[in-house]
């Protein structure tokens, strides 16, 4: 993959090129300002040259408060399906919502807190995932997003079962994970998944139900 | 005659005792009153005398119930302090001016008590001579029957009543003098007082400039390179790859990396959580909340630009505090917390529907009461309401920046200026 990553903290930063050359990435910028970041974005949109894939520190200068996420929610309206990965130092719940806000958003969204990219083959794999339009939100990030208790949708109320599958799902867990997690058969996942898309008015015919379906309860 | 050092009891105190407190309190500086005349009369002793004499005067006000400060230091030696007051203004201004005033008084009080004394003794005296058949003689009048006595006690009794009347209003008459005469010393007390909130406004400050570089030097320093560190082993695990001999090895040292960057954040952010430098009050309170092991109804108003920073960051932990207590001592899951910014002012409230068991144990100087000292200490103040009814509420209240009288501008929330190296 090509990848551009933004990160103020020097060390940080190579650590990071370092772990993504190691896995055959090729790091096509590589900048440590939320300025920078937009700047190197648009020459590469104008070369028609954009990459697969963004890996952003939430906290940068110029004003080190979210800088970045304001920069990947901007770059988000330019390119809709732009893969981000969100890199952040603190949990900050609201900040998933803005960037998942955008009416016109597809999948492609990744919110990580810092540390788990020294888990290097989950990071790894959370990218992949990212970059194939799936949604990779940090556990911690998502309790703190998902206060609220309300699930009503259309159809009816999630039960306690498809509220869990539904946030593995928007961690970036794949269906057999899934099942894993919840030590229930293949079957019985695919089933709680129907009716996920069910209550939530996603019918059969819809394309990427799955990424529909993440965006609709993150972004209640 | 009470301790000196108690200050006087407040003057909405209506109990009856009150005027007879008043006679008691004049009688006894009637006792005194020979002493002031002498001072007076051998007026090199005068200095010396007035600086006693003025301290029984303030707290024999106090006794009667005006709130007068006591000018002697608790614990002072009379001595050394008297040695200290004699060679101050306020002696001249104050001290002596009261005594003179005092023994003026005293001559008054002198001549009521002493005709108080005559007239009790007519009174329990003459029945006795009448029922012995003596008879009591007054002069010109001679009472020697059971009529006579009895006007004779009338009149005593009203004479006594009367006496007892002007030694309250003599024990007023004091009363005034003392507060005319304190009154110089309150503008001083309130311009040592502007003194003090302002030198304590600046330790404060710096107090909380030096924790934000604390946890500045500690997030970018070695939070950094702990983080590096983790990157590193995280790298060479996946080098090794997973069915190496080294692959528990290089887990394990992982994972104390982890719980090192854990236990040093959770260090900075009980130094300075950097939320609320970077992201301001409103953002960090929020995220506070989202935390919380209760569940928190949040109505933060987002106007919280232009806080100075210790204000913020005393609100911050009195909420923090405050929903640790609900989350402790409640017994409830769920809280709420409002954040305002009106007029200048912030008020917090964190209040749930428990047990209401919270209270302030002024002693201590951790928790809750420790909060208070805090908020006390950026001018604002922490109230807690608590209720095992009704719940819990604690009320948090400061001004959104702090003035210093040096007339520099108050530290703004974002000093991103002051940490560019």
């Amino acid at each position: 993959m090509r990848i551009v990553i933004a990160e103020d903290a020097a060390l940080i930063r190579a650590g990071l090129s370092e772990i993504l050359t190691s896995a055959g990435h090729e790091i096509t910028g590589e900048v440590c300002d939320a300025t920078e970041l937009e700047n190197v974005m648009r020459e590469h949109a104008e070369t028609s040259s954009l990459p697969d894939l963004v890996v952003s520190d939430v906290r940068m200068p110029p004003t080190n408060a979210d800088d970045g996420l304001e920069a990947a929610v901007r770059l988000r309206e330019k390119h809709p399906d732009l893969p981000i990965v969100l890199l952040s130092a603190y949990i900050g719940g609201p900040y998933l919502r803005r960037l998942v806000q955008n009416e016109a958003s597809q999948g492609g969204i990744g919110y990580l807190l810092k540390e788990r990219v020294s888990h290097v083959r989950e990071f790894l794999q959370s990218l992949d995932v990212v970059a194939s339009g799936g949604f990779v939100i940090d556990p911690e990030v998502l309790h703190a997003a998902m206060h609220n208790e309300q699930d009503e949708y259309p159809g009816g109320r999630l039960t306690e079962k498809e509220r869990q599958v539904i946030e593995f799902m928007s961690r970036g867990l794949s269906n057999a994970q899934i099942s894993d997690q919840l030590s229930i058969s293949a079957q019985g996942t695919s089933k709680h998944i129907a009716s996920i898309f069910q209550k939530m008015g996603l019918h059969a015919d819809e394309d990427n139900r799955r990424v529909r379906a993440i965006l609709r309860w993150l972004r209640t | 005659m009470r301790d000196t050092k108690d200050v006087g009891s407040p003057s909405g105190q209506r109990s009856l005792e009150r005027p007879f407190r008043r006679i008691i309190c004049e009688f006894v500086a009637v006792l005194l009153w020979p002493f002031e005349c002498v001072a007076i009369v051998f007026f090199p002793l005068l200095p010396f005398a007035a600086a006693g004499i003025a301290e029984f005067e303030r707290a024999r006000a106090r006794e009667c119930g005006e709130s007068v400060p006591c000018i002697r230091p608790n614990g002072t030696p009379w001595m050394s302090w008297g040695a200290v007051r004699v060679r101050s203004f306020p002696l001249w201004s104050q001290d002596v001016p009261l005594t003179l005033a005092s023994a003026f008084i005293g001559l008054a009080s002198s001549t009521t008590f002493a005709v108080a004394l005559i007239a009790s003794v007519v009174l329990i005296a003459t029945p006795v001579l009448v029922s012995r058949g003596t008879g009591a003689v007054f002069g010109p009048v001679e009472v020697s029957d059971a009529p006579g006595a009895a006007s004779v006690v009338l009149i005593c009794t009203v004479v006594l009543l009367l006496m007892g009347t002007s030694a309250v209003w003599l024990s007023l008459l004091r009363d005034a003098i003392v507060r005319a005469v304190s009154r110089p010393a309150t503008s001083q007390l309130v311009s040592e007082l502007r003194d003090v909130r302002s030198n304590r406004e600046e330790i404060v400050s710096a107090f909380e400039l030096e924790r934000q570089r604390i946890e500045q030097d500690l997030h970018d320093g070695v939070q950094q390179d702990l983080l590096a560190l983790s990157m590193s082993l995280g790298l060479l695990d996946y080098r090794l790859g997973p069915t190496s001999d080294e692959h528990e090895l290089v887990l394990r040292a992982r994972r104390q990396v982890e719980t090192s960057l854990q236990s040093l954040r959770e260090i900075v952010h009980g130094v300075h959580p950097k939320e609320l430098s970077d992201l301001g009050l409103s953002a960090a309170i929020t995220g506070l909340c989202e935390r919380s092991a209760v569940a928190v109804e949040i109505d933060v108003d987002g106007k919280t630009d232009e806080i100075c920073s210790t204000t913020a960051s005393a609100l911050y932990f009195a909420a923090s505090e405050a929903l640790s207590n609900v989350a402790r001592h409640a017994g409830t899951d769920r809280a709420y917390l409002r954040l305002r910014h009106l007029n200048g002012r912030l008020w917090l409230l964190v209040s749930d529907n428990g047990r209401g068991t919270a209270h302030i144990d002024t002693k201590k100087r951790t928790g809750l009461a420790g909060l208070r000292h805090r908020m006390q200490s950026v001018n604002g103040d922490l109230h807690i309401y608590s209720d095992p009814r009704k719940g819990t509420r604690i009320e948090a209240t400061a001004p959104a920046l702090l003035s210093t009288t040096t007339g520099e501008p108050s530290h703004n929330l974002h000093v991103s200026d002051e940490r560019e190296a």
